[in-house]
């Protein structure tokens, strides 16, 4: 929006302040105006307010190593896109990274909450690649995410109704059931 | 108060509620009330203690219908200009051009250019350099709905006169001498900058109890036209729209006594781009508003059709059939081009022009079931095909239509309608029952088998020449779940895939209905043909049985069979704009057969480079039913409709002459070529004899002239009333009668086994099995490939 031009590395840094910018001003209850020096946003006692209706996650898109970090120190979750990940082994190092900068930062690893957006085709023949084929095979796949690689939140990237409806009617149940009984076990 | 009778600017009057931004529910409240109570603004206010004005909007626009919509003192030192100028633009396109801009003096004057810069249609990006606000290389758009009048707030009346659209200052805290100084400074700067004052609209921002003394009084003495009340309160409310009609009397009597001409007034920059020989200023009132000339913002999106550019001086936008009346009317006292547009598909037809006047039927877009038991609906020529596929889809009917759902009624149910459904339903045409037609002399007649039976000949086939067609009704047919493959075919021997095609068609029963498309052969790539059929049956064992011949009439590289609701054929078109540019050049042509002489030929054709795409779409059947003097459409025996784009007008027209001697005719709707011999292939001499009789007597004066164009009798072209070529002219190369077949004698199929034509090759015999269908999945995938129509080659 021709705003100013940041190197990523900057950007990083720039997200970094706007999240404290956010949530100072959700912090409603706060008496103190809001202050922030930071290198990209100065806030010199800005009103704070209206707080939101419920704790609003901040969830971030991340790929690479600092932005992972900065997920593990102040974000709620981490929401990369299937298709842009080379691999599912890239969600396991994703996580790891996560981790132990939610560690290093006294955090909880569990109160950053996994999620992906995904995409894919509904069809009889299985392919080679993750979500091709029947809804029974999306689920089996879905739910190794979420079991082995702690995915909580699967998001369906799709303007084609058919697809919409599989997803809502058969794929979401299957898992739903699949990973309960197998956490139960 | 002294009556200066100049201070009222004729502005129409508009009253509103300012809502508090305090608490939300609240707010909708009023807002929906104030809509109920026919209000019609809704502000609030940038208020840094409350909701975001513009979340607070929205959450407005949402519950809301047609209650215009403003956010009042936006800041816009607090906030970017650019982020504004999006917030403002996305909430007037999903509100359908409801929204207003009013900022806070501080700033506003580089807001304004920036937001004014974003919203221009330009693809460059802005860059910016102020005290403010700053922009590197900032993509524009998107482009609101429509011109989004900015006010700024009291403080700032020069700016208001130079450059904004209008003045907001709040009553209450403000004293009567520092208002009228304020007035007296937005005229000054007005004239100062060149701008007529009119241009500036006044709004007032009131709290308290109102009388309609006051509005009264700061309508007719001060030029206010726009009234605002500060209000949380129902009460207060529902006072005030009690006064609103007492004030609107009492201003239109004023007025009128005074000669204080209504309206709103065009910018001088909008006015400067008007065209010659249009008096934009007697535009019928009721259309003014929502009439687009070159200068305005809205211009882009209805300047062009799909094909075709265009630059007409005035769009007229008329909703009822009572306003076409008006439009044409208005249009008929100029001596300018004259377009008639419904759906902006045409070929033939010419619905926009350059520097003419054109009558936008878009607004007239119903679509009712009058009379389920009989299947009739009556439907708006601005409905679009997609759209009426989709509707009728629940009922479990469905009207033959084209085969683009983007296609607008209006023009191809005047002139014939061959899609996918046209084997076993027929042409569009041969569905409607009525039309309500508005006549070159503004009157208005309803045209059925019995009440002005020409006219109703006439318009199925050739209603462009005849009227404007403000209505239809059609019998839908009951049509469910259809068979739908696209089959991708090797070409290389492109006349005998050609001939096989034909002949697997004519064998074919007429619940299949198929369309060949080809493209010219690209280097290192085989030749490759694209069949796309419908099957009327949702049995996969039928599908598979008619489509099976079709596999085999060259080898199958690629196979997608489907069961799909119409629909999911001719779906709804995807929202956005027109943007043709140029002309299109295509030429049509009908055939009874496809000969292993014409499938040379079209071979020769398609080599010949003049070509970027070919069709061949299946007629007969139902189609044959009618007979050929039954309607205007008259080659009811074709059983092909042939149809070329180009990129060239004469290097396609050049090649495509020269397969004249196998045409019987041509479907008006896919030609462009204006040469006059070719009204005579649409129209044979009958047809056109009839057609001239009927335009004489309902357009003589020709003013429907965009599309069809039927001349006077003795000005046809090479025609003569008994139909011989006149005297001293070489005669036509044009045979009266196809070629006959060389190949065995038809019909084939049904109980009859087909024989295959010379051209067909021992290896088609056993054409590789379909795969059943399965339920229609992507309806993207399948959109993208029909939209290769119009983009391929471009
Ligand atoms: C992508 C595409 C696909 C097509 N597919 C098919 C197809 O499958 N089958 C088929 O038969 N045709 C098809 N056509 C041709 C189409 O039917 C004609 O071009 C038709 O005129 C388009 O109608 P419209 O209302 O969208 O066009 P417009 O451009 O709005 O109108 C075209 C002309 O029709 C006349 N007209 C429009 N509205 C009225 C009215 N209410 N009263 C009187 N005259 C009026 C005017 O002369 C006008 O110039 C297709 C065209 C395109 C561009």
């Amino acid at each position: 929006m021709g705003g100013r031009r940041l190197s990523p590395g900057q950007a990083v840094d720039a997200l970094d302040e706007a999240i404290d910018v956010i949530r100072g001003v959700w912090d409603a209850g706060n008496r103190e105006p809001l202050r922030i020096d930071g290198t990209y946003y100065q806030l010199h006692g800005a009103k704070r307010g209206p707080a939101p209706a419920h704790p609003i996650g901040i969830r971030l898109g991340a790929y690479k190593p600092r932005m992972l970090r900065l997920i593990g120190r102040k974000a709620d979750g981490w929401l990369p896109t299937l298709a842009y990940l080379d691999s599912v082994q890239a969600l396991a190092d994703g996580n790891a990274v996560i981790d132990e900068a939610a560690h290093e930062a006294g955090r909880d690893p569990r109160a950053i909450r996994r999620q992906l957006n995904v995409g894919g085709r509904f069809g009889a023949d299985p392919g080679d690649q993750l979500l091709t084929g029947p809804p029974v095979r999306w689920a089996e796949q879905l739910t190794t995410l979420a079991l082995e690689y702690g995915v909580a939140d699967f998001i369906l990237a799709s303007d084609d109704p058919q697809a919409i409806a599989v997803f809502g009617e058969q794929v979401a149940p299957a898992v739903r059931e699949l990973v309960a009984a197998e956490r139960a076990r | 108060m002294t009556s200066d009778r100049t201070a009222d600017h004729g502005h129409p009057l508009r009253f509103g509620i300012a809502v508090p931004p305090a608490e939300p529910g609240a707010a909708v409240e009023l807002a929906l009330s104030a809509e109920q109570l026919g209000l019609d603004l809704v502000t609030v206010s940038d208020d840094p203690d409350a909701l975001d004005a513009w979340t607070l909007l929205s959450w407005i626009a949402g519950a809301t219908n047609d209650v215009g919509l403003a956010v009042d003192g936006l800041d816009l030192v607090r906030r970017p200009a650019a982020v504004a100028a999006r917030a403002a633009a996305s909430l007037d396109l999903l509100a359908g051009g409801r929204v207003e801009l009013g900022l806070t003096p501080g700033g506003a004057e580089e807001a304004i250019e920036i937001v004014r810069a974003l919203w221009a249609s330009d693809p460059t990006p802005v860059t910016y350099s102020g005290t403010h606000q700053r922009l590197a290389g900032a993509q524009r758009g998107p482009a609101p709905a429509h011109d989004v009048p900015i006010w700024v707030g009291g403080g700032a009346p020069d700016l208001a006169g130079r450059v904004a659209d209008g003045w907001s200052v709040t009553l209450p805290g403000l004293d009567p001498e520092a208002r009228r100084a304020g007035l007296a400074a937005v005229d000054a700067a007005a004239r100062a900058a060149g701008r007529d004052p009119r241009e500036i609209r006044r709004i007032a921002t009131l709290a308290g109890p109102v009388d309609a003394d006051l509005l009264e009084a700061l309508a007719r003495d001060e030029g206010f036209g726009t009234f605002l009340l500060a209000t949380g309160d129902p009460d207060a409310l529902r006072a005030f729209a009690a006064v609103v009609p007492v004030v609107r009397a009492r201003v239109a009597v004023g007025r009128s006594g005074a000669g204080v001409q209504v309206g709103s007034i065009r910018s001088a920059a909008v006015r400067a781009r008007r065209r010659p020989g249009i008096d934009y200023d007697t535009i019928p009132a009721a259309l003014v508003d929502a009439a687009v000339e070159p200068g305005d913002l809205r211009y882009a999106g209805v300047r062009s059709n799909y094909l075709r550019g265009g630059a007409p001086g005035l769009v007229l936008r008329p909703r009822t059939t009572a306003e076409v009346v008006d439009a044409l009317g208005y249009a008929r006292r100029h001596d300018v081009a004259l377009g008639v547009r419904s759906g902006g598909h045409g070929v033939s037809g010419r619905s926009t022009n350059d520097g003419g006047i054109v009558i936008d039927l878009a607004a007239l877009n119903g679509i009712e079931v009058l009379d389920p038991a009989a299947r009739r609906v009556r439907i708006g020529p601005g409905a679009r095909w997609g759209e009426v596929a989709q509707a009728l889809y629940p009922h479990g009917w469905a009207i033959t239509s084209g085969d683009y759902g983007g296609v607008g009624v209006g023009g191809l149910a005047t002139a014939g309608g061959i899609g996918f459904l046209a084997r076993e339903h027929g042409l569009t045409i041969d569905h409607i029952r009525a039309v309500e037609v508005v006549l070159a002399d503004g009157s208005v007649v309803r045209a059925d088998e019995h009440h002005h039976p020409d006219l109703f000949w006439g318009v199925r086939g050739a209603g462009s020449a005849l009227g404007i067609v403000t209505s239809f009704e059609f019998e839908a047919d009951e049509v469910g779940l259809l068979g739908f493959a696209q089959l991708t075919l090797d070409a290389s021997d492109t006349a005998g895939l050609l001939q096989a095609y034909g002949e697997a068609v004519e064998a074919a029963p007429r619940d299949l209905t198929a369309f060949l498309i080809l493209g010219p052969p690209r280097r290192g790539r085989p030749a490759a043909a694209t069949v796309m059929a419908a099957v009327d049956s949702d049995d996969p064992d039928t599908v598979i049985d008619r489509l099976q011949p079709l596999a085999g009439i060259g080898p199958l590289l690629a196979q997608q069979v489907v069961l799909t609701p119409y629909p999911g054929i001719v779906s709804p078109p995807e929202p956005g704009l027109h943007q043709g540019r140029g002309e299109p050049a295509t030429r049509s042509a009908l055939v009874e057969h496809i000969t292993p002489g014409f499938a040379r030929a079209a071979e020769d054709f398609l080599h010949s480079g003049a070509t970027y795409f070919l069709q061949f779409r299946s007629v007969g059947g139902a189609v044959a039913d009618v007979a050929p003097d039954a309607t205007a459409y008259a080659h009811r025996s074709a059983n092909f409709s042939a149809v070329a784009f180009g990129a060239n007008r004469r290097r396609l027209d050049a090649a495509w002459d020269e397969m004249a001697d196998h045409f019987r005719g041509l479907y008006w709707s896919f030609e462009t070529d204006r040469r006059p011999d070719r009204l005579l292939d649409a129209y044979p001499p009958a047809t056109l004899r009839r057609l001239q009789e009927i335009k004489s007597r309902y357009d003589p004066e020709n003013v429907f002239r965009d599309n069809v164009v039927v001349p006077a009798p003795r000005r046809v072209g090479s025609w003569r009333p008994d139909g011989s070529p006149p005297p001293g002219r070489a005669p036509s190369r044009r045979r009266p009668h196809p070629e006959p077949r060389s190949s065995p004698p038809r019909p084939c199929g049904g109980a009859r086994p087909c024989r295959r034509g010379p051209g067909s090759s021992g290896r088609r015999e056993a054409p590789p099995p379909l795969r059943h269908p399965a339920p229609a999945r992507s309806r993207v995938r399948r959109r993208r490939a029909r939209a290769w129509w119009a983009s391929s080659g471009r």
